[in-house]
């Protein structure tokens, strides 16, 4: 006789009784579905993620649509102070308002791959805090980390695990370009005297961090929201 | 004589799949019951949302602003005297942002006698942008995209002015678990002073010399 179907059966039905008992055992006494507040928590986070991005995109193309106005209007019209202009464009520039390109350096930092992440393993809102103040410090022009440039008013934050420039998340790996003498900017950011606590993560518990001159590096203009509710500029 | 099985093998693949199938997603549902009934977990998305529904806010006025500036510019194109305004109203944005123009405006005076790393002044003033300060100076030098505390040296005593909201940055700045807690729960007790003010005002400072970057027309 042949028993192998019989074994087939009562495994079923064993599994079948620990899956109906499991079940049993996460019902909860006083919330009807547990489940659903906090899926549609999640769900409005991605939702307003999605909206997050769109509004920056069409904030991206309204400002290209001024950007191009601006264009018309400088050239068409004698009459406009040409000084006022030229001071509008230099200083739109220089806050972060207009994409720009130069030399410069790219680097990535991103967690351990391996092993046990532990506190040491994973790359903070502080490391990149560190690397930007760096970066200012030896002379970049422009930053960005992520697409997200930095200007003023840029704060690199987290929430537990997730990492905020601009009130925006991002993800790992991170990605730092700067413009700048990219030999100056990349020997800064391999010395390990400088960034030291970074270095020795990187050496002792595997945090992944690499710097890449580059002859030619973009950084996108600043989307984000600007300040002036609290203050007048005093001329 | 063969005995007939009393399961085809076809059946009993069938109801091993769908005993697959029911096994995982009773896996997820434990994962995601537990996840909900974490309330570190939910207060953690719980914060990201009120986050993020403040940025789409303030997102959603910057898209506005910019629209009006389209308008304008194009009723500029058309209207020759208004193009001096539209422009001096973006010369205005653009430095305060650069800080190459004194700014005034409510804020706060935050006073800090004991020394502090480099690291620490980073944080301090990094908080203070989250917070929404809208312009900042530490020791009489303006913060600006160039600006780096480890190049200019400060020594304590450290004086920080922010603009803003006096009572949301006094507020945020000293509240338990701020970053004044953080530090001198890391560094000790801080000898310091938060005062608000209803008119402060920051220096100037001028703009770099950019000897590399470009702007990309588009």
């Amino acid at each position: 006789m042949r028993i192998l179907p019989y074994i087939t059966l009562v495994s079923i039905s064993v599994a079948g009784g620990v899956l109906v008992s499991s079940q049993w055992q996460v019902r909860v006494t006083r919330v009807v579905n547990p489940v659903q507040p906090y899926t549609s928590l999640t769900d409005t986070l991605d939702a307003l993620t999605d909206e997050q991005q769109r509004l920056k995109d069409e904030i991206a193309a309204a400002t290209a649509s001024v950007k191009r106005r601006k264009a018309t209007l400088s050239t068409s019209l004698r009459e406009i102070d040409r000084t006022l202009v030229s001071s509008s464009a230099e200083a739109s520039t220089a806050a972060g308002f207009t994409k720009v390109a130069g030399p410069g350096v790219v680097a990535v930092l991103d967690d351990s791959p391996d092993g046990i992440l532990s506190e040491q393993a994973i790359t903070h809102a502080a490391d990149l805090r560190d690397i930007i103040s760096l970066l200012r410090a030896i002379g970049a022009e422009a930053i960005s980390v992520n697409g997200e440039r930095v200007i003023t008013t840029t704060a690199v934050d987290c929430i537990v695990n997730t990492i905020l420039v601009n009130d925006t998340r991002l993800s790992n790996p991170y990605e730092i370009r700067a413009i700048g003498d990219a030999e100056t900017l990349a020997r800064a950011l391999n010395d390990p005297a400088v960034l030291s606590d970074l270095h020795e993560r990187v050496i002792q518990n595997g945090v992944r961090f690499s710097v890449t001159t580059s002859t030619r590096t973009e950084i996108p203009a600043y989307t984000g929201r600007l300040p002036g509710d609290h203050v007048t500029l005093v001329r | 004589m063969k005995r007939k099985l009393l399961f085809s093998t076809s059946e009993i693949f069938i109801v091993c799949l769908l005993l697959g199938v029911l096994m995982r997603w009773q896996s997820d549902n434990r994962q995601l019951i537990a996840q909900a009934q974490n309330p570190e977990t939910q207060e953690v998305v719980a914060v990201e949302v009120a986050r993020l529904t403040n940025a789409n806010t303030d997102l959603r006025k910057q898209l506005s602003d910019v629209t009006q500036q389209e308008y304008e510019l194009q009723q500029a194109i058309v209207d020759k005297q208004s193009a001096s305004a539209t422009y001096q109203k973006e010369l205005d944005k653009a430095d305060l942002v650069t800080g190459s123009v004194s700014v005034t405006g409510p804020g706060i005076r935050l006073v800090i006698n004991d020394s502090l790393t480099n690291a620490q002044i980073t944080d301090v003033l990094n908080a203070l942008k989250n917070i929404g300060a809208e312009a900042l100076s530490i020791n009489d030098y303006r913060v600006t995209p160039w600006f780096s505390e480890w190049r200019t040296n400060l020594t304590a005593p450290y004086t920080v002015v922010a603009l803003g909201s006096p009572p949301v940055l006094a507020t945020s700045l000293t509240r338990r678990g701020g970053i004044i807690d953080q530090i001198e729960l890391a560094a000790g007790a801080l000898e310091l002073t938060v005062d608000q003010y209803d008119e402060l005002t920051l220096p100037e400072t001028p703009l770099p010399n950019f000897q590399y970057l470009q702007v990309v027309e588009e």
